[in-house]
């Protein structure tokens, strides 16, 4: 009886102390138990609904009050799953690579304007071998190319999906965007290998930069959309 | 071709993470054309195993899968299993196991009471499905077959699919598989003695006695309910003569629901007049919750300008200024830190730097070499095209990673494995020419105070006690290597100190006393030790600890180890003195003392296995040697079992005659998907006795060396450049 009643208080005090933040400097003494609470949450979080819906996004003013806090290249991006959008910075470059960066370094890397890796998102985009259709993409001509994303699989290692691409060329566009208006033709690119089959979408002006796009990332990610703030 | 359950689970899998399913099954499964696979059931048997109801069958999980299972039936027996996918034919499986009825009492009524029982399983599928056109998988395998026995029997059996859903197994089996409609013998099989101590190989009795058949179907009817059929041939005639045990039919029924890929629930009709249920969490170490880890980017690389637009910079004629090193190493310091990284020293000249530093941070380790590199593309003037980054853990340098910086602007966020050629590991010398020791490193103090939740089973008075508390512990490093570090827990609430069981050990109680520990819990002193680490030459680590080394002893502990860092081979030397401790853990020793120690090799075996056997002199002043195999997983899963033979005598040793055990170890890192150098290790010991026992030392070496040698850097190059 005993057992079972001290069996019962300590369970509480489990419940208890799993919800009690552990301290100190020692941040890999206190993980587990930061762990352990933070999955109870979960568990008990998963039982409430959220409720309240995010506030539509103003990607217009986004955009607009970054151009006066950053004198940088910028892209605004939107994430389709889970739907987010936020402002990135250049914060790399290197040849015809750049690195963009929110403020809290969640991170996608661009060759020539071609989606070529993502970091920090959980299911990134390791590396990508973008150049065949690039060119192709950039010079608004259609053609076929092969192209090779990298993964991470569960136990770390990298792993290469080869596709074979398509790329073909659609009509002229003009749109306004953050106090500018962006002009280019739209471009597709098909993709199929290892059973995915996927289509980006680009914009690529007269001087072949390619001002916005929707390209894919990963099968848990999806699609993301960068518009240029800043070239 | 078979449609077998792993498609299923495949498909389903698809639909769940998109395209990603498909990308995992061909990329993680490239078999050559006409390879069988293995033919990987979804639904257990009420032992855990891949199978029927009571019934084995041929199949088996997932490779590397661990699988933990618990199943009650309404008699009160109870089987809880934890299973592991040894390799893709080969399955194993710890089990404790409650069967009530079978246990003397020692009470002189000469009634029964529950029997709570250990056992150990094996199985092995010998022929794929389809090797040969329409033949069945088969399997043979042993289960019970180091414990008491009670659960003893070994089998053959097939098992053949007829379409996407419907399967048919059938076999012979002996032991228990053979009491019920047996058609034949194999010599004479020993009885099931509840008095032994069980805990040896039974081999004598494998594949004897009475032997008969059994069969059964499964059906899926749809991608996550499997319906179960069988006819047992396993009598219960213990539980019958003992406990009543009615067995009315030897038909049995299942229902199995997958309530997701790592959940599943079964329901159990068995022998006319019984209901199961059993409870399955499945746990892959190759799917992580995020595979490629929740972080912050790393800084990118910063290609250095033209010769013409730095001409000072990459002329080097700056080494010459002595403002240039200490403002560059603050700098990087500032930046490392950020990163969870401590630049301990570097050296710098007009065209080589190595940095020195200790990563507090990321699992993977060329993750934090990858960082250190890039970062100091970011730092250092152009003229500097060599950088090395030397990882160091306890003040010891442990390998030396060369880069050509132009490499590192050429290759960034390239595929990693072309940058890995590009790269030289090597020993590190323990000091280097040039080294500046950054400032404000040592001495450091770090503290935590964390609640702890420690637990008791395998008590057969009751199989779970728990305690909960806090634990506060601090760590003050003084010079590179030198560490003063402590625990004291201090109990809350729990119920650890109602034990009643005493060791009936009839020799010291160098572990046996356990129950004794776990009674104190007041402001108890878990460790206190002062430990200096060395690094005697490229090669030799050495390591003194002193003082409370652990909960149950105290004493001096000395360990050199030999380990190159390109060697699949480790050679270590531990020698102890250690004095058993008060069971209330304060200061106080008790009279017992003695000289322990060990000579160990470790070997990585290539395919994910290693060996370490330690020869030496246990707790308990017996000799002998440990063996211990481990299946690691390049994500720093790791899944082993244990085995010490000493010259103590298994009657000495008391119940299981041997000491064994299975150990386990999750990186925290695959739990949370967030970097972490932690993780959790789990050590399960069906049984604690004295005998093969060793001590309990906090920061062996092998374990903190390794993580830079080239074994471990080339499993997780695939983070260079996260």
């Amino acid at each position: 009886m005993t057992g079972l009643r001290s069996r019962a208080l300590a369970l509480a005090a489990v419940i208890g102390l799993g919800g009690l933040a552990a301290c100190g400097s020692d941040t890999n003494q206190t993980e587990n138990s930061r762990m352990a609470g933070e999955s109870i949450k979960q568990i008990f979080s998963t039982f409430k609904r959220d409720k309240t819906a995010a506030p539509p996004v103003d990607a217009e003013a986004m955009a607009r009050s970054s151009l006066e806090l950053n004198k940088g290249p910028l892209i605004l991006l939107s994430q389709e799953t889970p739907k987010n959008v936020s402002i990135l910075g250049m914060i790399g470059e290197n040849g015809t690579m750049r690195t963009y960066a929110t403020p809290t370094m969640q991170a996608v890397i661009l060759r020539g304007g071609m989606l070529a890796g993502t970091r920090g998102l959980g299911f990134d985009m390791m590396s990508a071998e973008v150049e065949q259709t690039g060119r192709l993409i950039r010079a608004r001509t259609p053609g076929t190319g092969k192209k090779v994303i990298r993964y991470l699989d569960g136990l770390g290692l990298e792993r290469p999906i080869p596709l074979d691409c398509t790329v073909s060329v659609g009509a002229d566009t003009s749109y306004p965007f953050a106090g500018q208006t962006w002009s280019g033709r739209q471009v597709v690119e098909h993709c199929e290998g290892l059973g995915m089959t996927m289509d980006d979408t680009f914009i690529v002006s007269a001087a072949g930069q390619i001002v916005a796009s929707r390209q894919w990332i990963s099968p848990q990610l999806g699609y993301i959309t960068i518009q240029t703030v800043r070239p | 071709m078979t449609v077998s359950s792993i498609q299923r689970k495949r498909r389903r899998r698809a639909k769940v993470a998109g395209a990603l399913g498909a990308f995992s099954v061909a990329a993680g499964i490239a078999a050559p054309a006409g390879h069988a696979e293995p033919l990987i059931g979804q639904s257990r048997n009420t032992f855990g195993m891949p199978g029927l109801i009571d019934m084995p069958s041929a199949e088996v999980r997932p490779d590397g899968e661990l699988g933990l299972s618990l199943m009650g039936l309404t008699d009160g027996t109870m089987r809880n299993t934890l299973t592991f996918q040894i390799a893709p034919r080969l399955t194993g499986a710890f089990r404790y196991s409650k069967v009530p009825g079978l246990m003397p009492k020692d009470d002189g009524t000469g009634r029964y009471e529950a029997l709570y029982d250990r056992s150990f399983d094996l199985r092995f599928q010998f022929l794929d499905e389809g090797k040969w056109g329409w033949t069945p998988a088969m399997a043979i395998g042993l289960q019970d077959f180091i414990g008491t026995g009670v659960y003893s029997s070994e089998y053959i059996v097939a098992t053949k699919s007829f379409g996407p859903k419907l399967r048919v197994s059938g076999g012979l089996g002996w032991g228990r598989l053979g009491s019920f409609g047996s058609i034949g013998s194999t010599g004479t099989r020993p009885g099931y003695d509840v008095t032994s101590t069980g805990g040896k190989f039974n081999s004598g009795s494998w594949f004897k006695g009475d032997f008969a058949p059994f069969f059964g179907i499964s059906y899926a009817a749809t991608d996550r309910l499997t319906l179960k059929a069988e006819y047992s041939s396993d009598a219960y005639a213990k539980e019958a003569q003992l406990d009543g045990f009615e067995r009315n039919s030897s038909i049995n029924f299942a229902a199995d629901y997958q309530v997701s890929e790592f959940f599943g629930v079964q329901l159990y009709y068995m022998y006319g007049e019984k209901v199961g249920f059993q409870f399955v969490r499945n746990i892959d170490p190759h799917e992580p919750p995020f595979p490629s880890g929740i972080e912050k980017a790393p800084l990118p690389v910063r290609p250095r300008p033209a010769p013409a637009a730095d001409p000072e910079g990459w002329s080097g004629s700056w080494a010459a200024d002595p403002e240039v090193h200490p403002g560059i190493q603050k700098a990087l310091a500032a930046s490392l830190a950020k990163d969870g990284q401590i630049l301990e020293s570097m050296s710098l000249s007009a065209t080589r730097a190595e940095l020195r530093v200790r990563n507090e941070t990321y699992g993977a380790e060329p993750q934090a070499i990858g960082h250190v590199a890039r970062m100091a593309t970011r730092a250092l003037p152009p003229s500097v095209e060599t950088i090395v980054v030397t990882p160091v853990q306890k003040g010891m340098a442990l390998s030396s990673v060369t880069f050509r910086r132009s490499d590192l602007e050429r290759m960034e966020n390239t595929n990693s494995y072309d940058m890995l050629p590009q790269v030289a590991i090597t020993a590190a010398p323990q000091d280097a020419p040039g080294l500046v020791r950054s400032d404000a490193v040592y001495p450091r103090f770090q503290w935590a105070l964390t609640p702890y939740a420690e637990a008791s089973i395998f008590d057969p008075d009751n199989p779970f006690r728990l305690d909960v508390g806090a634990e506060l512990s601090a760590r003050y490093e003084m010079a590179p290597g030198l560490v003063l570090s402590g625990t004291v827990r201090q109990k809350v609430v729990g119920n650890l100190d109602d034990s009643t069981r005493v060791s009936n050990s009839v020799v010291q109680h160098v572990r046996s006393d356990l129950a004794e520990y776990q009674k104190n819990g007041d402001l108890a002193i878990q460790r206190l030790t002062l430990a200096k680490y060395g690094h005697l030459s490229e090669n030799l680590y050495t390591r003194v600890s002193a003082g409370y080394l652990e909960r149950m002893y105290a004493g001096v502990s000395g360990e050199v180890l030999w380990a190159p860092v390109d060697s699949r081979l480790a050679l270590g030397i531990e020698a102890n003195w250690a004095k058993q401790r008060d069971f209330d853990q304060h200061f106080g020793l008790q009279d017992y003392s003695t000289v322990t120690g060990h000579v160990s090799a470790y070997y990585d075996i290539g395919k994910g296995y290693t060996a370490e056997l330690d020869v030496g002199r246990y707790l308990a002043k017996d000799w002998g040697a440990t063996i211990a195999i481990d299946r690691e997983f390049e994500n720093g899963w790791s899944v082993g079992a244990f085995a010490t033979f000493t010259d103590m005598s298994s009657d000495d040793f008391g119940e299981g005659s041997f000491d064994k055990g299975i150990r386990l170890t999750i990186p925290v890192a695959w739990t949370t998907g967030r970097p972490s150098v932690n993780k959790l290790k789990t050590t399960i010991r069906p049984l604690m006795r004295d005998g093969g026992a060793r001590l309990d030392i906090d920061g062996r070496l092998y374990e903190t060396v390794r993580t830079a040698h080239t074994g471990d850097l080339y499993d997780s190059w695939g983070r260079f450049w996260r």
